[in-house]
């Protein structure tokens, strides 16, 4: 990269060479990389320098980028989720940088050593060798960095001639920058943890917590429920105008404050596509951009499903939950229920059994005693009666309330008994638990309550949506939903105003999603002729433009030229015009001196617009012509 | 763009927000800061993705060098003053030199550089970077050579200068920007004539100066005299100089003064391409060499030019100089009406005074034959010199027998430099 003769600034040969050291002692693949280093420094040995040709360096990378490539055989790392982390491929990366970097410093170069394309390889070659979290890579890339600064710093002044400076106000600038670099990555490393925690709260709405909307391993009852309702899309069903419970999980054990079985730590099994399917009918679409646990969320009163891919996996026991497998997971996930009547006991409404039975109807003993006396009440009764009068009693003596102080000791019996307000998990599992005392098997479910409507009959679901029910088994019915929560703390009373930008915003999204998804299916000759067609656009536009442009301008510019058959006419004219005594001076047009005229004048105005605008026909004009002769003949 | 240029003339740069970045990228950002950046955004974007990689360390010490750099730029900004001294009239393709000298009012003034200020963008600063004038004490002078280059005729303003200083990596300028503005002439290019054949016209200067001093070509021939140097060969009485065997010259002398309207047609429609403004420019080039021409004999000029404003100038004999000529003619612009309808009526209020108009024209069609058919009519002798790319709109030679040999430049012949007309 210089003119032959002229050495590489030893500033630059030092922070090419230092980058190339650090990619060496992290890499330890490539031992290549010393034959670089000695190929740089032989530039200052040797004067003589490749000649300036595009051709020849292309050919010179073709063979030494050829060579790299099918002798270093990268294996991709599993446990590596991109391949631009993983280090066989960065590692190979920042060896092709090296050669590049070799080539063109023995290339020659009009204007002598490009510093900047050596700053920036160089760069990209560090950067390659950051990618080690060995102990001893570290070591050398903590060690190596500032003293790649140093040279970066002497290099970048180099860029430019310049007087000699004032050498001691320079070095204590380059002593800041080193002092800054190691003090901040010094920080960094400290507190890695800290800054990883804050970068998954702040800047990744993803990585948001499911168990604080109830959604998480186990159903906790805690001081608060979503605490700050966010509006992020997670659910879109298409096909479903009206408000309807969406479980995603349900929990049959209680525990001190806590539902489980927790997620993790159920026992699922794989059910083939054909067999979730269930009954056939009008399909609801649903479009899951986040999901918790990979948990599919429905009604109660599903009848059948539709998943994209192999099947899902549902819970072995009465529970109904259904998620995809983690292989199936994608962003986001697409799949298909068949809306049930009310009552109606499809897929995810299992029939109990009599173990399960007495499953549901289980009750902590101490909690049993203290409420002994609010259950009492609702022994009476079918069991419709006896639910009915829970979910008044309940609501009549609780009001709603997003955070809940229930003290020390067992949540629900602090609720119930000293007649707390609470949220959405304090109804439910009240309902549950009073329900099971009185002879009702019951359980706690836990998902979204889809009530916005986006258009016609599409409805959004968003994470501030989330809810907590309780299922209760009528029998002669089977399960039935029951929400004790007042109406006025439920997510159709709480949310009701989604702001515009938001909605354009996830327009726009969807808009996105659906090229995508479009796109994913045309095979690769119909992508190539779509690139083609997108390319001859901008082409064709041109072309286009060019011709109107030339046209615009040849009208502009030129006068068209006169056509023999006007030129006839126009002879004609001038002889009539000759006849009758009538001439126009050279220095005259014709307008100027027969436009007045009554009889002249149509025609010349009609003359000019054929001659100098293009309008008109010239059989038009020949008839006037005609006229005129006819009109003094007479 | 150059750092010297104004992002206001460029049209992607319209918006507050595309310049504000204009200038922080060419302005702010030397060329080695615009070489660092890139590796500063790869850097920050691999180690922004997971702290188990090395990148941060990496990327902290080029961030502090960025810090530094930038701390550095609010500290050690340049104070001075300056003395500018240019020119205040130059050629197309000239180059303007600058001579800057700068003084130093603040403190130590470190690895220091000037360079012109949102300079238009027919003009170019030479070098592109500015000059550097090094290291400067309090009340210490240095001085800068600059030079403009002038690519295109016009009448500009140089805002002022910057006096930059990149210390201490040459990644990021500190600045003190001396608004001074000064206007720049930008004369049209010309080549000197050495003949113009001029007709004469019926109508002469009533009541005009007798005895021009110089020679002319009117038709009394006043005698014979030696050859010297720099006479025209045509002028050379060949049977003469056969009989004295040395060369002779016929001398000529005008009996008045001939006063000499020159007309130049400004009219590029909207939509014209690049070729008919350039073509524009040669007509503004030929005016300026006719002009000149007749600055050097004893003629009265009038120059008629329209676009944007109608130009009406008299010069010659003491009435004004060829560079007031010179100056109007950097500075007309081009029509997109037709201009004769402004001039005609000036120029004939004056044509009974006017013994020859010369036509400077971009095409011959009815408009324009029409014009100086009207003018040959009221006595004027006219010569017609047509600058035009390709074929008139009208064949120009069918006039010839009115106006004699109708003159047509091409693009080609005019930057050649015409020497006869």
């Amino acid at each position: 990269m210089s003119e032959a003769g002229e050495k590489i600034p030893v500033a630059v040969t030092g922070m090419c060479l230092v980058a190339m050291g650090a990619l060496y002692v992290t890499s330890k693949e490539y031992a290549g990389l010393l034959v670089m280093g000695i190929c740089l420094l032989a530039t200052y040995a040797v004067r003589w320098r490749l000649p300036a040709s595009p051709l020849l360096a292309w050919a010179i990378r073709v063979v030494v980028f050829g060579a790299v490539l099918m002798t270093a055989n990268p294996e991709r790392r599993t446990d590596v989720g991109s391949m631009v982390f993983d280090p066989s491929y960065t590692n190979l990366f920042g060896f092709l940088c090296t050669a590049e970097l070799v080539i063109r410093a023995w290339v020659k170069r009009r204007g002598g050593v490009a510093k900047g394309e050596m700053v920036l390889l160089s760069g990209l070659i560090l950067t390659a060798a950051t990618n080690a979290n060995e102990r001893v890579a570290v070591q050398w890339v903590r060690m190596l960095a500032p003293v790649y600064v140093v040279f970066l710093g002497l290099t970048l002044r180099a860029f430019r001639k310049r007087p000699r400076s004032w050498a001691v106000g320079w070095a204590a600038a380059l002593l800041g920058v080193v002092g800054i670099g190691a003090t901040s990555s010094w920080a960094v490393a400290t507190l890695e943890g800290q800054i990883t925690r804050w970068s998954m709260q702040f800047l990744s709405g993803k990585n948001r917590e499911t168990s604080s909307i109830g959604l998480g391993r186990t159903a906790t009852l805690g001081r608060s429920f979503n605490p700050y309702p966010s509006a992020r899309r997670v659910l879109r069903m298409e096909g479903w105008p009206g408000e309807q419970h969406l479980r995603a999980m349900s929990f049959d054990q209680y525990n001190g404050g806590i539902w489980g079985p927790a997620v993790d730590q159920r026992d699922f099994a794989t059910v083939p596509a054909e067999k979730m399917l269930g009954r056939v009918g009008r399909e609801v679409g649903m479009t899951e951009y986040a999901s918790a646990y990979g948990m599919l969320c429905v009604p109660l009163e599903t009848a059948g499903m539709r998943v994209v891919g192999d099947g899902v996996e549902m819970q072995q026991d009465d529970a109904g939950d259904v998620r995809v497998p983690t292989e199936q997971m994608s962003d986001p996930m697409r799949y298909w229920f068949v809306p049930g009547k009310e009552g109606y006991q499809g897929v995810v409404a299992k029939a109990l059994t009599a173990e399960e039975r007495k499953w549901l109807l289980l009750v902590p003993r101490e909690m049993a005693e203290k409420l002994g006396e609010i259950s009492g009440q609702f022994k009476e009764g079918t069991t419709e009666e006896k639910l009915a009068r829970i979910v008044i009693y309940l609501q009549r003596m609780h009001h709603y309330s997003l955070t809940v102080d229930p003290g020390d000791g067992d949540p629900i019996e602090a609720f119930l008994l000293k007649k707390l307000d609470g949220h959405c998990q304090y109804f439910a599992a009240s309902v549950v638990i009073l329900a099971r005392m009185s002879g009702i098997p019951a359980r706690f479910a836990a998902g979204y309550y889809a009530h916005e409507k986006e258009s016609g009959d599409v409805t959004v679901v968003r994470e501030r949506d989330a809810h907590a029910w309780a299922e209760c088994w009528v029998e002669g019915k089977g399960w039935v939903t029951v929400d004790a929560t007042p109406a006025g703390g439920r997510p159709d009373a709480l949310f009701t105003e989604t702001p515009a930008w938001r909605r354009w915003w996830e327009k726009g999204q969807d808009l996105v999603a659906a090229a995508r998804a479009w796109l994913g299916e045309r095979t690769l000759m119909q992508g190539a002729i779509m690139i083609a067609g997108l390319a001859a656009i901008p082409v064709f536009l041109r072309v286009w433009r060019g011709r109107k442009d030339r046209k615009r301008r040849v009208a502009s510019v030129a006068y068209a030229p006169v056509s023999k058959e006007v030129a006839e006419v126009a002879k004609r004219f001038e002889r009539v015009m000759k006849k009758r005594g009538l001439v126009c001076p050279a220095d005259r047009t014709w307008r100027e001196c027969f436009a007045e005229d009554e009889r002249c004048g149509p025609f010349v105005r009609e003359y000019n617009a054929l001659r100098f605008g293009g309008e008109g026909s010239v059989q038009g004009l020949r008839g006037m012509v005609e006229k005129l002769e006819m009109e003094w003949k007479r | 763009m150059s750092p010297a240029k104004d992002p206001g003339s460029h049209p992607w740069l319209r918006g507050e927000i595309s310049r504000w970045v204009w200038r922080m990228y060419a302005q702010r950002l030397t060329k080695a800061g615009r070489w660092l950046v890139l590796p500063t955004v790869v850097l920050s974007t691999y180690s922004g993705s997971s702290l188990q990689l090395q990148g941060y360390v990496a990327f902290a010490y080029v961030a502090g060098l960025w810090w530094v750099a930038i701390v550095a730029m609010v500290v050690s900004r340049p104070r001075v003053k300056i003395a500018v001294a240019h020119a205040d009239r130059v050629s197309v393709g000239e180059t303007a030199v600058v001579d800057v000298e700068v003084t130093l009012v603040g403190r130590r003034g470190r690895d220091l550089v000037v360079i012109a200020h949102r300079l238009p963008e027919e003009l170019d600063l030479v070098p592109e970077d500015g000059v550097g004038i090094g290291d400067l004490k309090r009340g210490e002078k240095g001085k800068a050579r600059l030079g403009i280059l002038c690519k295109r005729r016009g009448a500009y303003v140089i805002k002022g200068f910057r006096v930059e200083s990149d210390w201490p990596f040459g990644i990021w300028r500190s600045r003190q920007v001396i608004a001074r503005e000064r206007a720049l002439l930008v004369y049209p290019k010309f080549t000197r004539l050495a003949r113009l054949g001029l007709p004469a016209g019926r109508t002469y200067q009533p009541g005009g100066v007798a005895m021009a001093s110089n020679l002319g070509e009117s038709a009394e021939f006043i005698g014979n005299r030696e050859y010297r140097e720099g006479d025209n060969i045509r002028d050379i009485d060949w049977r003469a100089t056969a009989r004295m065997c040395r060369p002779i010259v016929r001398e000529y002398r005008e009996e008045y003064f001939m006063r000499v309207a020159v007309i130049l047609d400004t009219h590029v429609p909207r939509g014209a391409g690049d070729l008919q403004r350039d073509m524009f420019e040669c007509a503004v080039s030929v005016g300026a060499g006719v002009s000149d021409y007749m600055a050097r004999q004893d003629y009265l000029v009038d120059l008629f030019a329209a676009g944007p404003n109608l130009y009406h100038l008299t010069a010659g004999r003491s009435l004004a100089y060829l560079d007031q000529i010179l100056d109007i003619l950097a500075c007309v612009g081009k029509s997109e009406a037709e201009p004769f309808g402004v001039i005609e009526p000036e120029l004939l209020e004056n044509l009974s005074r006017i013994t020859t108009v010369i036509c400077v024209l971009l095409d011959w069609d009815e408009a324009r034959r029409a014009f100086v058919h009207r003018l040959a009519r009221e006595g004027a002798a006219v010569k017609v010199i047509i600058v035009r790319e390709g074929k008139c709109t009208l064949d120009p030679s069918g006039d010839s027998d009115v106006f004699g040999r109708i003159v047509v430049l091409e693009k080609s012949e005019c930057e050649r430099g015409v020497e006869e007309l």
